[in-house]
């Protein structure tokens, strides 16, 4: 049980990351020097001051494969460093089905 | 590969996906933003400015004219557009759980109706309803920057 919830925790947060990482790569930060008239060549991702702060997830499982009926919830926290890393902040058990 | 599993995506690139879309909406309300200060606030480059003159008594008898010009910049209100906050949720089905080369593991999702976790669960799949909260700075420092320099450029000289 706890080893299914370990890689699924380990699973959602690294699919954060990763979906992140696709998000961001293709703007970047304005370059120096930069013309108000090179907004126009610009990509509109790279003028935005915009980040990610935090993420909350809440995850309903069965608690095991032999009985699916029978679940679980998780909540799972964290927030997002400036590079854009998730930092898991908690996980915690909340009543089934909760929706948050 | 069943049917459910070839019309679901990563849950990366499903994150991945909805956050550039808030990040795009932002980068465009920014370059509205740009283009207003330059067409507005700029001729060719140069600082536009707005230009008055006045009368003052001068001390010995009669009188001085005088020619102010302050920064169009400086006086009309710039329309700072931007997203000022989002928040991003949705649920999702994860149909498979895999790895990759590197022992990673992936997931494999589908969009979920948004609704309560009660009402998508009852299988032996997992669902996630994910919430992303996104923030941002109030003012740039490259404007912060001009403000600083344009208060020195207010200008009075006697003609």
């Amino acid at each position: 049980m706890e080893r299914r919830i370990e890689r699924i925790v380990t699973a959602v947060v690294g699919e954060i990351e990763r979906g992140l990482a696709i998000a961001l790569q293709r703007g970047g930060e304005p370059h120096a020097g930069q013309q108000v008239e090179s907004f126009e060549e610009e990509s509109d991702a790279s003028l935005s001051r915009l980040w990610p702060t935090h993420f909350e997830c809440m995850i309903d499982m069965p608690r095991n494969r032999a009985a699916p009926a029978e679940r679980v919830t998780l909540k799972v926290w964290g927030e997002f460093e400036r590079s854009g890393a998730p930092r898991l902040e908690g996980v915690a058990f909340v009543e089934p089905g909760f929706a948050g | 590969m069943s049917e459910q599993v070839l019309s679901s995506i990563s849950l990366s690139e499903l994150v991945g996906s909805l956050v550039r879309d808030v990040v795009d909406a932002d980068g465009m309300a920014a370059k509205a933003t740009a283009e207003f200060l330059e067409n507005v606030c700029f001729d060719k480059g140069e600082l536009r400015m707005l230009r008055f003159s006045y009368e003052q008594p001068a001390p010995g008898g009669g009188t001085k004219k005088y020619t102010v010009s302050v920064p169009l910049l400086t006086v009309i209100p710039i329309p700072m557009l931007g997203v000022e906050a989002a928040e991003i949720s949705f649920t999702a089905t994860i149909v498979e759980m895999e790895k990759d080369e590197a022992d990673t593991p992936r997931l494999q999702a589908k969009i979920a109706p948004n609704t309560a976790l009660s009402e998508v669960s009852g299988s032996e799949q997992a669902n996630v309803k994910f919430t992303l909260k996104m923030g941002r700075s109030d003012m740039t420092a490259g404007l912060s920057g001009i403000f600083g320099l344009l208060g020195n450029k207010i200008q009075v000289a006697q003609q």
